[in-house]
C-alpha cells in the first residue's frame, strides 16, 4: 500500500515538474548570426587630408599671387567685406558697381592707381600700348607716369575695367589631387563595418555605413568641393564658409561594402573646388589651409560574425 | 576579436545555468553516500558499493546570472545578449558589477565503505574525477560591447582545471557518549589540466579621432604535451595549441575535515571545511604566454605627396600570445565551508535542518543558506525539500530522493525540477542548479548512529544499562513494550553464553590435565 502510495506521489512530481517547461527557451534553437558590438553610432577614424598654401594654385601660379592681383583690381576703400565670384559672373550690375568703386579710387589715390598701372605694365601693357602712344620697350616707370596722367582717357578707363573683369571672373583653383594608398583593415574588421547593412533599396535603413567628416579651412574663400573618390564611386559636396570658425561637418555620404572595399584596395581622390566669394580684406594664415578629416559612421552597431 | 567574441558568447551561455559547488539539498539525505562527501563526520545508513560511472554524478553551477539575463527569446527563437534585437538597456540592467560562473563536476569512478564492527565508525574510499571552472566578466566589458563605449575593463578570466582525487574517509566518534564524531579524509590529487587565461588590462577607446586597444593577458596551461605550433619569436593563437592530457601533470594533497555533535537526542549541529589542499603543477607541461596588444589608430595622413607614416595594422584580436618560459604552478584548491543543524521530530521520520555553504573561488566566495525539509518514514526511503537563500535567484526549491531498500541505493536530487527551465531542463530564471544522481549496491550492516534505525533488540542491548533518566522517549517505549521480553531473551542467550563458556573451560581443562599426565610418564 505504501510503495501504490508512494509511486502515485512519484509520478505526481514528474508531470509537475514538465509542466514547468518553458517552450519559448530552447537552447537547440540559439540564433547566434546577430551579435552586434555598440547600438547606436559608432565612428571609426579614416584618413586626414592636409592641404597646404603650396597645393592651392591656379594654372600653376601660387593662390597668394592670385589674390594679392585680385586686391589691386578691387577698391581697397570699399565697404564690402567680400568679392562674390559667383555673382560677377552673372550680375552685370554687381561688376560696375565694382568697378565704378574701382576707377574712383583710382581717381582720387595717386598710390592706387600708379600700383594698377604697375599690374598692367607687369602683365597687360601689351592692350595698353596703341591708346597710350608708348613705345613696346618702354620702362615700368615711364609707363605708370604715362597711364597716371592719361587715366582720364576713356578709352584706357574702359580697358582698364575689361582687364580688371578679366582677371576676375577667371578666379579659380586648380582640382587636387590625393594618392590614398592600402589601408591594412582586417578581414574581420572589414566583415563587421559591412556585414549587416541594410541594402541600397531600402527606404528606411537601419544599420548603415557612411562616410563623413570635418573640414577646417583658414584661407580667405568660401567655395564648394565635391570630391571624389576613384574608383571608389564615392562623391559628395560640401560648401565651406569662410566666415566660420573651426570645423566644419560634411555631409553624410552612405556607402556600402563593395565603396569600402575599393577604399581599402587604395583610391585616388580628386577634390575640383568652385570658389564663391574671396574675403579680399583678410590675409593667408601660414600652416595647413585645409585639413579634411574623414571618418567612417557605422550605425546599427558592428556586426559579429561568429 | 573575433575569438574575445567568440568567448564571451561561450561564458555568456554558460553563464545563464548557475551552478554550486555541492548539493545543499543531500547534505541531510541520510541514506546519500555523496553525503560524507560534504561532510567527512557523516555517514550513510549503511556501507555502499558504487556502480563504476552511474555511482555519483555530481553537477553543480553557481553564478550570480541566470539564463533570461543571457538568452532572449524573439521571433520563436532565442538570441544571446549581445544580439542588436537585445537593446543595451535591456541587457546591462540584468547584470552585476562582476558577473562570475562557477562549474564544478564530480564524477565517482570508484566508491565503496562499510561500517566497521562497532557499526558506528564508518570508513569509505573514493577515487572521484573532477573538473572546475570558473569564469569572470566585468559589466564593463559587456557595457562596452552593446554601446562601443570607451571603457578601461579589468578583472576577464576564465580559469579550468581537473584532476583525479583519491581519498580515503575515517569518521569515528571521539567519546564515550558518542555525541562527538569527527570525520578526516586525506586525499591525494593527480592533476590532469588546468589553464587560466587572464587579462589584466583591456582598455578600448572606440573614439571619433583614434581608436585605442591596451591590452594585456596571459595564459597559462599545464597539461601533459601542451604545445602551441608557431615559429619562434612568433606569436600563436588558440588553434595552434594542441595538448595530450593522458598523464599527469601534476600532483597534490587535499583534505577533508569535518565533525558532527548531538547537542540534543534530536538536535545535531555539523560543521566541515572541505577541499583544505594544493596541487603542484609541473613545468615541464607547463607554457606559458603573454598577449600584449598596445595598438593606437588616428587615421591616415595623407598629403599632396600621398600617403605619409605608417599603415597601421587595423586588427583587434588580442587573443594572439607570445611564449614565455614555463614555470612551475601551485594553486590551492578552492575550499568550501558546510555548517549544519538537523532537528529530527517523531521518532526521527521528519527532520528540518539549515546549512550555511561557503565556497571560496577564483573571482568570488558564493554564500548560501538552505533550509530543508526532510521525511524518512523508513530507514530505506528518504524525502528531502529544500530552498536556497542568500544566492537563490530565481525562488528555486530542491528536491532529493533516497530509495535504499536492501538491494539497491539509489539517490537522485535536484533543484531544478519545480523551477521554469528550458526543453534542456536548464533553469531560466534561478542562478543556481544542482544535479546530483548516484547508484550503488548496500553493503554491510546498518549503522547504529541513528537510535531509530537500529533493530529493537540491539536497540535494547545498548540502552539496557543507562539509567532510565538518560533514555530519549523512543527508547522509554521500547523498553517499556518489549523490555521484559528482551530481558528474558538476553538472559536465555546469556545462559547459553555461559553454558557454553563453561563447556569450553571444561574441554580446555581436559586437554591442560592430559598434557600434564603425558609430561609425568615421560
Amino acid at each position: 500500500m505504501f510503495m501504490k502510495k508512494l509511486f502515485l506521489f512519484l509520478m505526481g512530481i514528474a508531470v509537475s515538474f514538465t509542466s514547468c517547461v518553458d517552450s519559448d527557451y530552447d537552447l537547440s534553437n540559439v540564433n547566434t548570426d546577430n551579435i552586434t558590438l555598440g547600438e547606436e553610432e559608432l565612428r571609426c577614424p579614416l584618413a586626414t587630408v592636409r592641404i597646404t598654401l603650396d597645393d592651392l594654385r591656379q594654372n600653376g601660379t601660387d593662390i597668394r599671387e592670385v589674390c594679392a592681383e585680385a586686391n589691386d583690381w578691387l577698391a581697397t576703400n570699399t565697404t564690402r567685406e567680400f568679392l562674390d565670384l559667383k555673382r560677377l559672373m552673372s550680375d552685370e550690375v554687381y561688376f560696375n558697381e565694382l568697378a565704378g568703386e574701382l576707377l574712383a579710387e583710382m581717381d582720387a589715390d595717386p598710390a592706387k592707381r600708379n600700383k594698377v598701372a604697375g599690374r598692367i605694365y607687369d602683365r597687360y601693357r601689351d592692350d595698353f600700348f596703341s591708346m597710350m602712344g608708348v613705345p613696346q620697350n618702354v620702362d615700368r616707370s615711364l609707363f605708370v607716369e604715362v597711364y597716371a596722367s592719361r587715366f582720364g582717357d576713356g578709352r584706357i578707363r574702359e580697358k582698364t575695367v575689361e582687364v580688371a573683369r578679366r582677371f576676375l571672373e577667371g578666379i579659380q583653383i586648380d582640382p587636387m589631387e590625393f594618392q590614398l594608398d592600402r589601408i591594412n583593415i582586417s578581414a574581420d574588421m572589414f566583415d563587421m563595418l559591412t556585414q549587416n547593412l541594410d541594402p541600397r533599396d531600402d527606404t528606411d535603413p537601419e544599420s548603415t555605413l557612411s562616410l563623413e567628416g570635418a573640414i577646417t579651412s583658414v584661407v580667405p574663400l568660401s567655395y564648394t568641393l565635391t570630391p571624389e573618390f576613384i574608383p571608389a564611386d564615392i562623391r559628395f559636396m560640401m560648401p565651406v564658409d569662410a566666415e566660420v570658425e573651426g570645423p566644419q561637418t560634411l555631409p553624410s555620404t552612405q556607402i556600402f561594402a563593395e565603396n569600402l572595399d575599393a577604399v581599402i584596395r587604395g583610391v585616388r581622390i580628386v577634390i575640383p573646388i568652385s570658389l564663391e566669394r574671396y574675403y579680399f580684406k583678410r590675409s593667408f594664415v601660414e600652416g595647413d589651409q585645409l585639413v579634411i578629416k574623414l571618418s567612417l559612421m557605422k550605425r546599427g552597431g558592428l556586426q559579429i560574425d561568429l | 576579436m573575433r575569438k574575445l567574441k567568440l568567448m564571451l558568447v561561450s561564458a555568456a551561455l554558460c553563464l545563464m545555468a548557475p551552478i554550486a559547488a555541492q548539493n545543499p539539498t543531500t547534505y541531510f539525505m541520510e541514506g546519500s553516500t555523496f553525503r560524507s562527501q560534504l561532510n567527512p563526520a557523516l555517514a550513510p545508513t549503511r556501507g555502499y558499493l558504487n556502480i563504476p560511472v552511474l555511482s555519483g554524478i555530481q553537477v553543480g553551477m553557481a553564478g550570480n546570472i541566470s539564463l533570461d539575463r543571457v538568452l532572449f527569446p524573439r521571433n520563436g527563437e532565442l538570441v544571446t545578449i549581445f544580439d542588436n534585437s537585445v537593446s543595451a538597456r535591456e541587457a546591462l540592467s540584468g547584470l552585476k558589477s562582476q558577473n562570475t560562473l562557477e562549474l564544478n563536476t564530480k564524477f565517482n569512478i570508484l566508491g565503496f565503505g562499510a561500517y566497521t564492527k562497532n557499526r558506528r565508525n564508518f570508513w569509505s574510499f573514493d577515487i572521484n574525477a573532477r573538473v572546475n571552472g570558473d569564469v569572470g566578466l566585468p559589466y564593463s566589458l559587456f557595457e562596452f560591447l552593446k554601446l562601443g563605449r570607451d571603457n578601461k575593463i579589468r578583472g576577464i578570466g576564465v580559469n579550468v582545471d581537473s584532476y583525479l582525487e583519491a581519498g580515503f574517509n575515517y569518521s569515528f566518534a571521539v567519546d564515550r557518549q558518542q555525541k562527538w564524531y569527527i570525520g578526516v579524509r586525506p586525499k591525494m590529487l593527480i592533476g590532469v589540466a588546468r589553464a587560466r587565461l587572464a587579462f589584466d588590462r583591456f582598455d578600448v577607446m572606440l573614439g571619433e579621432d583614434r581608436w585605442q586597444v591596451d591590452a594585456q593577458g596571459v595564459l597559462d596551461i599545464t597539461a601533459a604535451g601542451v604545445e602551441a605550433d608557431h615559429m619562434p619569436g612568433e606569436s600563436f593563437e588558440f588553434g595552434d595549441l594542441d595538448m595530450k592530457p593522458t598523464k599527469p601533470a601534476g600532483y597534490g594533497f587535499a583534505i577533508d575535515l569535518g565533525a558532527t555533535y548531538q547537542v540534543l537526542p534530536n538536535l545535531q549541529l555539523s560543521l566541515a571545511v572541505n577541499d583544505l589542499g594544493f596541487i603542484k603543477w609541473q613545468k615541464k607541461h607547463n607554457l606559458k604566454a603573454f598577449s600584449e596588444k598596445m595598438l593606437t589608430f588616428e587615421s591616415i595622413e595623407v598629403d599632396a605627396n600621398g600617403q605619409v607614416g605608417e599603415q597601421p595594422d587595423f586588427d583587434l584580436d588580442v587573443f594572439q600570445f607570445n611564449e614565455s618560459d614555463p614555470a612551475d604552478y601551485t594553486n590551492m584548491l578552492c575550499a568550501s565551508i558546510n555548517a549544519g543543524l538537523d532537528y529530527e521530530l517523531f521518532n526521527h521520520k521528519l527532520g528540518f535542518g539549515l546549512l550555511y555553504s561557503a565556497h571560496m573561488r577564483e573571482f568570488d566566495t558564493r554564500h548560501n543558506l538552505t533550509a530543508s525539509v526532510n521525511i524518512h518514514p523508513k530507514r530505506w526511503f528518504t524525502l528531502s525539500g529544500s530552498y536556497s537563500f542568500l544566492e537563490n535567484r530565481g525562488n528555486a526549491f530542491g528536491l532529493g530522493l533516497n530509495l535504499n531498500p536492501g538491494m539497491i541505493n539509489f539517490f537522485v536530487a535536484t533543484d531544478v525540477l519545480l523551477t521554469k527551465k528550458t526543453k534542456q531542463w536548464v533553469p531560466i530564471s534561478q542562478s543556481i542548479m544542482n544535479v546530483t544522481f548516484g547508484m550503488g549496491v548496500p553493503i554491510g550492516k546498518v549503522g547504529h548512529r541513528v537510535r531509530e534505525y537500529m533493530p529493537a533488540r540491539e536497540l535494547y542491548r545498548l540502552i539496557k544499562d543507562k539509567p532510565v533518566e538518560e533514555l530519549s522517549s523512543m527508547e522509554k517505549r521500547l523498553m517499556k513494550k518489549k523490555g521484559a521480553k528482551f530481558a528474558a531473551e538476553q538472559a536465555e542467550i546469556d545462559h547459553r553464553e555461559a553454558e557454553k563458556q563453561a563447556e569450553i573451560e571444561e574441554k580446555a581443562a581436559r586437554k591442560a590435565a592430559r598434557k600434564e599426565a603425558k609430561a609425568a610418564k615421560k
